[in-house]
């Protein structure tokens, strides 16, 4: 960690990146095992030199632990209840709109994305709420749909203006 | 190459002549370059309909102006939000972002355009007389020295976006190792995919973009009310156009340091397939390592911005030289030019100089008249531009990943990319809580299939022979500025330790 306190260094979190590529490089090896070598070359001396590096790092560590100038610290990612719900709320908010975006198409997945964001996270009204959401969501569609072309599933509002308007 | 001055000058009057088209592209090209995951490329394929339609003259003016415009207003976003609209621009993010946080955004976007404008005028001038000798540069770029050239990015970028060279090199060469996701380029085998069919291409680079910067920013942004500090609120609810003329003032301050910066942009944009990235990365290293205050760097100084801005926009005018001269494009966007070209007809190469003057040098007429274009559009909208950091974070935040998520899902249209951006988005908020640098791993993921590539090329021409990494005096000079660049933080470090116990003995 980066937080010096009385001139030591918190470490723990910190070590959740080099595990996750330590792990992702082992099954990356796993992957290209049975390759031929051109295949692997690249990917070996990347996950080796990732090793290394880990490797380094850990040597690091568990000498500053054992010098003192290393402490283990674990809450850095937490820091306080009111924070994570709040971040939690906001992951989870948008996990829950990219999991409708198939069957409510854009527009509407973002309308409740916002909606519901401006609701929870900035206590706006309803009214103030609907109305910043609908906006965004109106100006994204023309955007991204109607001028941009991207092809977001359809939904509801997606398909009734094509009916009615042709576009 | 005929160059001449009736020729420079027809350029000119055809470029005027067309100026309503160069406002459209720029104005589209400021727009897409702000929006993560609508690149240039992008927009350029979307609009081929109209290119192949008209003339080549008309299609290069609009690609070109679109293409340098996109490389300005990629830097609107990594100043006000932390978000750099495209690679380019990550390393504004560094001094950009401290900047707008201490309500200084609006001078950062105007040190942001005009260094731009300065760096992209400087290199497309110096590209119109020196074409024919700075395009030689790329004919000793080989693989091999490319493999180095690589390696070497990945090593500053880890040791100057990151307070712990360690942390940067691991995230870096994570994002190389994410980077060889995919088939291989010889036999189509599927590596590291997970299963995932999605995966065979790699990943997408927009995914990783969106999530390790937009996503992980705006679950940050949380743990305030407000991007800016109180005094910096104060100072940004009282802006008017003094801010604008001040930043301007600071601009042309540091004149030389935006020429400089531009040409190191200019001459890293020559290599194929190097990139602005990389350009921006290292003007600012160079910068720094000249300041006569390099430890201010990182918390908002104008040489932060100016720096990156300018060889980002160099980078531009480079990207294009090894497509005119010798028919190798340095980029994406300069590919899909070369498709348009190819289409109408145009050859590349040498000859084009000899049969089509008027395109060869067109395009860098075109670029100066479409910067010349910008500086006044787009000053004057820095005034308003800026007052986006005043918005409330518990309204922005779900504002910026609602709208980014549009542009992870953009290129390929799959909604799996859209659940890839947001574990980019986990990893890159714990990237973010933990020290370990976001910038170093997405440069990574880009440069990952480039030095995949580069080494398959190498060791085929060498049959196999490993040794051929060690076999250019031009690779053997890069490894040893490599080795030099890890050794010395480490030396340094060393010598502060061994002074500071001999003043306490």
């Amino acid at each position: 960690m980066n937080d010096d306190r009385n001139g030591k260094v918190a470490t723990g979190a910190d070590w959740i990146i080099p595990i996750l590529g330590a792990a992702f490089a082992t099954y990356y090896l796993i992957s290209i095992k049975d390759l031929d070598w051109e295949a692997k070359v690249s990917g070996v001396f990347c996950a080796v030199v990732l090793f290394l590096l880990i490797g380094i790092f850990a040597l690091r560590t568990v000498i500053g632990l054992a010098r003192g100038t290393h402490y283990l610290e674990l809450t850095s990612l937490y820091e306080d209840r009111k924070l994570a719900i709040v971040r939690g709320s906001l992951f989870g908010l948008t996990v829950a709109s990219v999991a409708v975006i198939p069957w409510a198409g854009f527009t509407l997945s973002t309308f409740g994305f916002l909606f519901a964001g401006f609701l929870w996270l900035q206590r706006m009204s309803v009214r103030a709420a609907a109305l910043t959401a609908g906006s965004l969501a109106l100006f994204g569609y023309v955007l991204f749909i109607l001028i941009l072309r991207t092809s977001f599933p359809q939904g509801p509002f997606e398909r009734l203006v094509s009916a009615l308007t042709g576009l | 190459m005929n160059l001449s001055l009736s020729l420079l000058s027809d350029q000119f009057l055809l470029n005027f002549s067309y100026l309503w088209l160069i406002v459209i592209a720029t104005t589209i090209g400021i727009i897409i370059g702000a929006m993560p995951g609508f690149g240039s490329a992008n927009t350029i394929i979307m609009l081929l309909p109209f290119t192949l339609a008209v003339d080549v003259e008309v299609a290069m003016i609009f690609m070109v102006s679109l293409f340098v415009a996109s490389h300005m207003g990629g830097g609107i976003t990594s100043i006000l939000l932390n978000i750099p609209g495209n690679g380019g621009s990550a390393a504004t993010c560094l001094d950009g972002y401290p900047m707008a946080r201490k309500g200084l955004g609006q001078q950062a976007l105007v040190l942001s355009f005009v260094a731009s404008t300065v760096g992209g005028m400087v290199t497309a001038l110096m590209s119109i007389f020196l074409l024919p000798y700075i395009a030689r540069l790329a004919f000793y770029m080989h693989s091999v020295e490319m493999v180095v050239i690589l390696l070497f990015g990945i090593t500053l970028i880890a040791s100057v976006a990151s307070d712990n060279m360690l942390k940067g090199l691991i995230a870096g060469f994570l994002g190389l190792l994410i980077g060889a996701i995919g088939a291989d380029h010889i036999y189509s085998t599927p590596r590291g995919t997970f299963g995932f069919i999605e995966l065979y291409d790699g990943v997408p680079l927009i995914a990783v973009l969106i999530g390790v910067f937009a996503i992980s920013e705006a679950l940050i942004m949380m743990e305030s009310t407000s991007v800016l500090s109180d005094t910096g609120r104060q100072m940004m609810q009282q802006s008017s156009w003094k801010e604008t003329w001040e930043g301007v003032v600071m601009s042309f301050q540091r004149t030389w340091h935006m020429i400089w910066t531009g040409i190191i942009g200019l001459i890293i944009g020559i290599v194929p397939g190097a990139g602005a990235s990389i350009a921006a990365f290292v003007a600012y290293q160079q910068s720094r390592l000249y300041s006569k205050t390099p430890e201010k760097y990182g918390t908002g100084i104008p040489e932060g911005v100016i720096a990156p801005e300018s060889a980002n926009n160099g980078c531009a005018s480079g990207d294009l030289i090894p497509l005119l001269v010798i028919g190798v494009p340095g980029g994406t966007t300069a590919a899909v030019m070369l498709i348009v070209m190819t289409y109408h007809g145009v050859q590349l190469g040498p000859r084009l100089f000899i049969q089509n003057p008027g395109i060869g040098y067109g395009v860098f007429i075109t670029m100066l008249v479409a910067y010349a274009v910008m500086l006044f559009t787009t000053l004057p909208l820095t005034r308003w531009v800026s007052k986006l950091v005043l918005i409330p974070t518990p309204v922005l935040a779900p504002i910026i990943i609602a709208f980014t998520l549009v542009g992870a899902f953009a290129p390929r249209g799959y909604m799996f990319d859209l659940w890839l951006t947001l574990l980019f988005g986990a990893i890159g908020y714990i990237c973010r809580k933990t020290g370990f640098n976001v910038v170093a791993l997405l440069i990574g993921v880009i440069l990952g299939p480039m030095l995949e590539a580069n080494v398959m090329r190498a060791l085929r021409i060498s049959g196999n022979d490993p040794w051929v990494f060690f076999s250019s005096p031009v690779g053997n000079i890069l490894w040893a500025a490599l080795a030099f660049s890890l050794a010395i933080p480490s030396i340094v470090q060393w010598r502060r330790n061994r002074a500071a116990r001999m003043v306490a003995a």
